[in-house]
């Protein structure tokens, strides 16, 4: 064997141990058509046969509001990409009127953690929400919603193209054997334009959110800025029993910062009844949140015209179950000057809620306890975790 | 000559596929470099019920390897709580994403390395799969103390090695594997300590 075949042998032998070394990193991720498809015996209705067309886009919407989407021949293709992306137009009118689009996959998505893909907008910070319909879903019209695209690309849609990382699992409760679509659903008024490119399933969590969480040191529960759920994707409302009554809207005056919006409450607490606002921190019939490694929620707030009087409240699973939670006392204990027309920051530590299971947390409350009308502004609502040398000081305290 | 090369690139490539089928198999399930989430992107978290107690931090001190640890600080109670038993007390790792169970099917056992502080520190390993996770509990093994060469937690690292087999579980799908302090394992039912973990596998 003389020098050259040895060096082409050795060649040949790296080449092949690349390959082998190289394999498994291109077996995790696929596009929409290599989805495996629905369980046999899956029951479709003849109706929906149409409506079973992989990797198909489509829009939807009610006068007066618009909207259309189509393969962008015009622009050019994304770096890396080797068809055109799609160009999604919208025109929310404000009202009940609605629009958006969907992105039919009809397949098995119960091996796949992540969705990934491109984005980029006309002018920059479109807004829309995302939601996805497995079987029933879709029949019933009604997509689970996993929050707006500002969950998932917290700097927004800019003009530049952008990565979107979305955990399958925030759409809790889907029957992920029968995924019928992914939803777009533009709530905000306004108008604008934005391509979308290059969907892929990856069978690898590409998102971890709790590690973020640890390394800030607090839970952003809310900002109120760009959807009715809270940036956990969990459910948040106004609760009333006549003839109180209390209204919950996200208003762009006043707010905190530059952009986005505050909570606004609009209350009337008479002597019976109930009225207040709740933001849960669990998914309902599902997980609760462990909050044991936390010390204290703040917020901002302020007043229509100062003076304002609330509890705040939080629920573990006990009081969640009975619908109730345990109030941390009036909100004057925490300012001095009471609420004002700025606003002012509330720091309220959890040992102020006595003996929760913080390991199972369901809510943040904001109750009106006292007979009175007025209009209060919520923004920024933070939950601080403890740092390992206070976690490791109170170990030793007991 | 040709024979030669053929003869050779096959007895090269034989010895190769040994190793590269054995790390295919190997699998890191958490190295505690990070801080919530393991390398198969699951979750973390330790579980506790009143008044047992268990804290899980990383630590940056001796480490087995790369920077960080997983510490176990552990308060196993032996009365109060549910049915007077002391409440339970423990720390898991999800191997279950989403919807998706884990298909260890290639893997023979889990193994990790451990220390203690005091070397009476003493734990079982909990295993869950589909079946399992609905029940929301896990198939325990031995006392770990078993499944290592000294027969006890010592303050130097040593490798545990908990065969799959133990659990009689169903390996294609499995859902967490969990580090359980269980009052059985203590006299009077009670301990505290503290136990360091690192590099825990699927292999």
């Amino acid at each position: 064997m003389n020098k050259q075949s040895l060096r082409n042998d050795m060649f040949f032998v790296l080449v092949l141990c690349l390959m082998l070394c190289a394999t498994p990193v291109f077996a995790a991720e696929v596009s929409v058509r290599d989805v495996p498809a629905f369980p046999e015996g899956t029951a479709i209705l003849p109706i929906e046969q149409p409506r079973m067309q992989r990797g198909r886009f489509g829009a939807y919407a009610m006068s007066p509001s618009k909207m259309g989407i189509f393969p962008d021949f015009k622009i050019a293709k994304r770096p890396g990409s080797s068809v055109e992306p799609m160009y999604v137009r919208f025109r929310k009118e404000p009202g009940p009127s609605f629009c958006g689009s969907y992105w039919i996959i009809a397949g098995d998505l119960r091996k796949y953690a992540t969705l990934t893909f491109w984005i980029r907008g006309e002018r920059g910070g479109e807004n829309f929400e995302i939601g996805l319909n497995d079987l029933i879903a879709s029949r019933r019209e009604d997509a689970i919603m996993g929050g707006s695209i500002y969950r998932y690309l917290p700097g927004g849609i800019t003009k530049e193209w952008q990565q979107v990382k979305i955990p399958l699992e925030d759409f809790f409760g889907a029957d992920f054997s029968r995924i019928h679509s992914l939803v777009f659903s533009f709530s905000d008024p306004g108008e604008g334009a934005l391509w979308i490119d290059g969907f892929v399933f990856h069978e690898e969590a590409l998102v971890q959110r709790e590690d973020e969480i640890i390394r800030s040191g607090e839970l952003l529960l809310d900002n109120f800025d760009h959807s009715d759920l809270n940036l956990l994707g969990r459910k948040t409302n106004a609760y009333k029993k006549t003839p109180s009554f209390c209204a919950a809207s996200r208003v762009e005056k006043p707010r905190r910062g530059n952009q986005g919006r505050s909570l606004r409450l609009d209350y009337d607490k008479q002597s019976t009844g109930w009225a207040g606002y709740f933001s849960l921190f669990n998914q309902i019939d599902g997980a609760y949140y462990d909050l044991s490694q936390f010390k204290e929620i703040r917020f901002w707030v302020r007043g229509a015209r100062g003076k304002e009087v609330f509890d705040v409240g939080m629920a573990d699973r006990s009081w969640l179950t009975i619908g109730d939670s345990v109030k941390c006392g009036t909100i004057d204990k925490y300012l001095k000057k009471g609420v004002t027309k700025d606003w002012q920051e509330v720091v309220i530590p959890f040992k102020d809620f006595g003996k929760l299971d913080w390991s199972q947390m369901g809510s943040f409350v904001v109750n009106f306890s006292r007979p009175a009308k007025g209009t209060l502004f919520v923004d920024d609502v933070r939950v601080i975790r403890k740092s390992d040398e206070e976690l490791l000081k109170e170990w030793d305290k007991q | 000559m040709k024979i030669k090369r053929v003869l050779v690139l096959v007895l090269v490539l034989f010895f190769l596929s040994g190793p590269l089928r054995a790390s295919a198999d190997s699998v890191l399930v958490d190295d505690f470099e990070q801080e919530a989430a393991n390398k198969v992107g699951g979750r973390t978290n330790s579980y506790v019920m009143a008044p047992s107690r268990v804290l899980a931090l990383r630590v940056t001190e001796n480490a087995h390897g790369g920077k960080k640890a997983l510490v176990l600080k552990y308060d196993k109670k032996g009365t109060g709580g549910p049915y007077d038993s002391g409440g339970w007390c423990g720390y898991y790792t999800m191997l279950k994403v989403g919807s998706r169970y884990y298909d260890a099917s290639g893997a023979k056992a889990i193994s990790f390395w451990v220390r203690g502080d005091r070397e009476d520190e003493n734990f079982v390993i909990g295993l869950s799969d589909k079946h399992w996770d609905e029940l929301g509990d896990s198939v325990k093994s031995e006392p770990v103390v078993q499944y290592l060469p000294a027969g006890k937690i010592t303050k130097e690292w040593q490798k545990a090695t908990v065969p799959l087999s133990a659990f009689m579980l169903e390996a294609k799908e499995l859902a967490s594997i969990a580090i359980c302090f269980e009052g059985s394992i203590y006299p009077g039912g009670e301990s505290r300590g503290t136990v360091y973990i690192d590099d825990l596998m699927l292999e």
